[in-house]
């Protein structure tokens, strides 16, 4: 099925939000979307969580012999699987441009890097050595694919564990999981990936574009870093676009930091996984899935997509009800009572929003008992108790 | 008893005989008393202490996915599958049923690539999706249900069944019944075990059967053996799964409340 088109509404509203600081999930330009990472009851099972955007990669590996040029080292092979559980454009078994684009990007970032140490993986020189494939797959898509891919192949290249092997003369002798303790891969650097959205020919830069703003920008920079600040990947993308090399420095410089945050998370995050292993009755995934009353569905799909500022919306709410500057909130046996202070220049209010000038409509209301039709059994009245001056 | 076999495949393999029946139509089991005490809240129900013949905890979170029409995380036990729907779309032409809508099933491994194995669970789920979903109510569309396997903890093709009759009940495709998949095993014993989980399949065993059967009259939908047992084990493992589909209709209940309703929270 084809992509369902962007109007021209829709990438007006993101550019002209862009240019004036702003975003439409209301984050900053230099801010990243929430991330979650969980592992699985195997090992070498990573899911990230980027936001909306759901990647989760498994590492698997196989004894296989050698490249004849590279005879002493292991081999590391990255696929990346995208079907239409992802997006609609999708489809399984098949990588489109943004696939490819998206496998080259990761395998450039882990493998090319030589954050694994693929030496360590030779069992027998030109005769047997470990092959580690690690299997992407993107579960929804919205937005930067690649900064979630790469995460979660690191993630799940940190948490593999591979089967020890022992030889036995010639002869290679594979230790189940439960006989012998697995082996961790030696990981030399953790290097991740951090995309920018440019737009406006390259003078503004968006860290962590979503899906909207992916599709709206003129461009998109792509940079890998480890936790050591060094650059090991960078990519710059797009239809003419061109950017100051000074852009590319300070894009360079907040990745960066960002990169240490994000390998310190991931190294929690394993620190975790290793001690609830310890505890036993781990059950990996299932934890992921949200307990039954802890989330109301068809609220958390309505609320990802656009997010109003929220003090905006406290202003216009007290404006039209209320028209108070200073409101608190008494729940009192079923009773919900808004207490008014008359002392307007004081600011110890709890919810943050301009003083207001004490017009007219103040006055009127004051001695108002207002109903409020309320579901709840007991019929709250709200009452404005004190005078306003 | 009124049988009709759409598909039978027999299959000689590693000297066992693997068959697989499929039952496009439905045919009525045995009716007989249900036991079953349907609890408030919870959802492992029924423990009897001799074998194991509960079903293992199911935990669901619907529309997961932001993009999907219709998507659920569902995890039976410590198997964790997620299924997401697509649909009624624009069908390819080769794809095209003049009369009625064409299910696409994709079954996602968590490693390589889909092999003869995932196919076949494919051609299983897509028979019993064909079943549930009123297809002619859409002609000349297509619904694509993508499953992608997550945490094997063994049961995975009765819990891609659930998942993907979740992710319908979640996409709001009109259809005609619900389904629920119960799958058992007889070990070496001949000892029936309800919904086993991974050690219990690889400690080996005799026969092991997958059933689905529908929300509506609990008739059987479809049947999946392998192994060899003789035919009163199987009656009695049919009737258990029976029996056991109850608890997963209560969950699917329970879902829909919980996705509909913000004061049951």
């Amino acid at each position: 099925m084809k992509e369902t088109p962007l109007s021209i509404c829709e990438k007006q509203c993101v550019i002209q939000a862009v240019k004036e600081g702003q975003r439409v999930d209301g984050r900053s330009l230099a801010e990243q979307r929430k991330t979650c990472i969980t592992f699985g009851t195997e090992w070498g099972c990573c899911q990230v969580l980027l936001g909306n955007t759901r990647v989760m990669a498994q590492v698997s590996c196989t004894i296989q012999v050698p490249k004849s040029s590279r005879a002493n080292e292991g081999m590391l092979f990255i696929n990346v699987e995208m079907s239409t559980m992802a997006a609609e454009h999708f489809e399984a078994g098949r990588l489109g441009q943004q696939g490819i684009e998206v496998n080259r990007l990761v395998e450039r970032c882990i493998k090319d890097s030589r954050c694994i140490d693929l030496e360590s993986l030779c069992i027998l020189v030109e005769e047997q050595a470990w092959e580690i494939r690690v299997d992407i797959h993107v579960l929804n898509h919205e937005g930067n694919l690649i900064d979630a891919a790469t995460l979660a192949a690191l993630g799940a290249l940190c948490h593999f564990r591979r089967p020890d092997v022992t030889l036995d003369g010639r002869e290679v002798i594979v230790h189940q999981l439960d006989e012998r303790d697995p082996v961790p891969l030696t990981i030399l650097h953790y290097p991740l990936t951090l995309s920018f959205a440019l737009f406006d020919q390259g003078k503004i830069y968006a860290l962590d574009p979503t899906n909207l703003e992916e599709r709206s920008a003129d461009g998109k920079l792509v940079l890998g870093l480890n936790a050591y600040r060094e650059l090991c990947t960078l990519q710059i993308s797009g239809d003419g676009v061109f950017i100051r090399k000074e852009a590319v420095l300070s894009c360079a410089n907040v990745a960066a930091s960002r990169a240490v945050e994000m390998v310190e998370m991931l190294k929690k995050c394993l620190a975790a996984d290793a001690a609830e292993r310890i505890k036993g009755k781990y059950d990996g995934l299932v934890s992921s899935v949200a307990l039954e009353a802890e989330r109301i569905t068809t609220q958390s799909q309505a609320t990802a997509y656009f997010k109003t500022p929220v003090h905006n919306l406290e202003e216009n709410a007290d404006e039209e009800s209320l028209s108070v500057p200073k409101t608190k909130l008494v729940k009192d046996q079923g009773i919900v009572t808004l207490e008014t202070k008359s002392d307007v220049s004081s600011s110890e209010s709890d919810i943050e929003m301009e003083p207001l000038p004490p017009a007219s409509v103040v006055k009127k209301r004051v001695y108002e008992e207002i109903d409020i039709g309320n579901d709840s059994e007991e019929e709250p009245v709200m009452l404005i108790t004190k005078e306003l001056t | 008893m009124v049988t009709n076999f759409a598909c039978l495949q027999t299959t000689l393999h590693n000297f066992v005989l693997f068959f697989t029946i499929t039952f496009l139509v439905q045919f009525k089991t045995h009716s007989y008393l249900c036991f079953i005490k349907i609890l408030k809240s919870s959802v492992t129900l029924f423990t009897m202490e001799t074998e194991q013949k509960s079903i293992r905890a199911l935990k669901c979170e619907q529309s997961v996915l932001s993009r999907a029409d219709g998507s659920v995380m569902f995890s039976q036990g410590n198997t964790v599958v997620m299924a997401s729907v697509y649909g009624p779309l624009e069908a390819k032409i080769q794809k095209e049923l003049s009369d009625r809508m064409y299910v696409e099933v994709n079954y996602k491994p968590k490693t390589g690539m889909p092999g003869v194995a995932e196919r076949g669970k494919e051609k299983l789920i897509k028979t019993t999706c064909n079943h549930i979903i009123l297809t002619n109510l859409h002609p000349r569309t297509a619904v694509c249900i993508t499953i992608q396997e997550m945490q094997d903890g063994g049961t995975l093709l009765s819990a891609s069944i659930n998942a993907v009759c979740l992710a319908l009940l979640d996409s709001g495709l009109p259809l005609q019944c619900l389904v629920a998949a119960v799958t058992c095993l007889v070990d070496k014993k001949d000892k029936i075990i309800l919904d086993p989980c991974i050690r219990t399949v690889k400690e080996g065993y005799k026969a092991m059967f997958t059933f689905a059967f529908d929300s509506q009259k609990y008739n059987l939908i479809l049947s999946h053996c392998e192994g060899q047992v003789p035919y009163q084990l199987f009656q009695e493992a049919m009737e258990l799964c029976q029996k056991a589909s109850h608890i997963i209709f209560d969950f699917y209940r329970q879902a829909v409340l919980r996705k509909f309703s913000k004061e049951l929270l």
